[in-house]
């Protein structure tokens, strides 16, 4: 009777203890999971031509143009030497100076869809932003959910 | 004994197309407002991002000139706001010709000096500048900059 009471006894304590690295068991997988839909960022999408506006619009030569008096002014251009596929490529002019004999071009700008970079087309080199444009560029950086990943894939791209 | 460097190397790709396919009409366009070749281009590729941009292609102008230019024969009102002169084809010497005819042109035979900083002194310092806006001047002394370093990666000389 002794020994059969001690018997039950282990049987029980055994399935306790099974039962409790169960519980744990499962309890890991939950967390594990739960982890992995935290880390698990959603797609990046690109740019949209009106965000990219506004990004050409706050350039820091662009607002020392509206500073000074002058409108902001640009044509999308769309021509087979533009890369249109990671790009949103304008012309931008003061258009204020109606009947101006010259030339009125602040420059010719890029915005990458998939990073909010801007390039100036001439010289080939990403635009240094201030501190105004670089805020500009986090707010919609992380609306599209933009990483670090996406921002190394797409940085080297070239207008 | 270093290997020669490349003159090609690190150049815009863009400049060296640009300036392959107009220099000669650039030297003659630069000749006759006393200037140089690298200048008009410089200038040129600054207005048309290298004759890339669409009033090159389409309407011959490499020099962002708006309406009436002279040597124009027609007018493009471009949805940034302002009204360009169209040129004949070949655009690059029609339009480089355009430039140094107008009041610009005079303006830049009658310099002292040659360099591209006094250029770009005479094209964006008021009264009456060809383009006064703001880091115009810098902009066109880079890019004659690199149209230097272009002429130097196709011709070898700058």
């Amino acid at each position: 009777m002794g020994n059969k009471k001690r018997m039950m006894v282990k049987i029980i304590r055994h399935s306790l203890t099974a039962a409790f690295f169960v519980l744990l068991f499962f309890v890991g997988v939950r967390s594990q999971d739960q982890q992995t839909l935290a880390t698990q960022s959603p797609q990046a999408e690109p740019l949209s031509l009106t965000e990219a506006e506004v990004l050409v619009y706050l350039l820091p030569r662009a607002r020392e143009v509206r500073r000074q008096g002058g409108r902001i002014g640009w044509e999308v251009e769309t021509g087979p030497s533009q890369n249109t596929t990671d790009f949103y490529n304008f012309w931008v002019v003061d258009n204020k100076q109606q009947g101006h004999i010259g030339s009125v071009t602040l420059g010719y700008f890029s915005v990458n869809k998939h990073t909010a970079d801007v390039w100036d087309q001439v010289s080939d080199k990403v635009i240094s932003p201030d501190e105004e444009l670089q805020g500009i560029q986090k707010i919609l950086r992380d609306g599209h959910h933009i990483n670090a990943q996406t921002l190394e894939k797409y940085r080297d791209v070239n207008p | 004994m270093p290997p020669p460097k490349n003159p090609c190397a690190g150049v815009n790709p863009k400049a060296v197309n640009f300036v392959s396919a107009n220099y000669k009409a650039a030297q003659a366009a630069a000749a006759s407002i006393n200037t140089t070749t690298a200048n008009i281009l410089g200038l040129s590729g600054n207005e048309s991002d290298w004759g890339g941009s669409p009033i090159a292609q389409t309407y011959n102008n490499y020099f962002g000139l708006t309406y009436p230019y002279p040597g124009n024969n027609g007018q493009y009102a471009s949805p940034n706001g302002i009204t360009y002169s169209i040129y004949p084809s070949p655009g690059f010497p029609n339009s480089a010709m355009g430039f140094a005819r107008g009041r610009q042109g005079r303006r830049v035979a009658a310099l002292p000096a040659i360099s591209p900083e006094t250029f770009a002194w005479a094209l964006t310092a008021p009264p009456m500048a060809f383009n006064s806006l703001n880091g115009t001047f810098q902009a066109y002394v880079d890019a004659i900059g690199t149209a230097r370093a272009a002429i130097n990666c196709v011709f070898g000389h700058n």
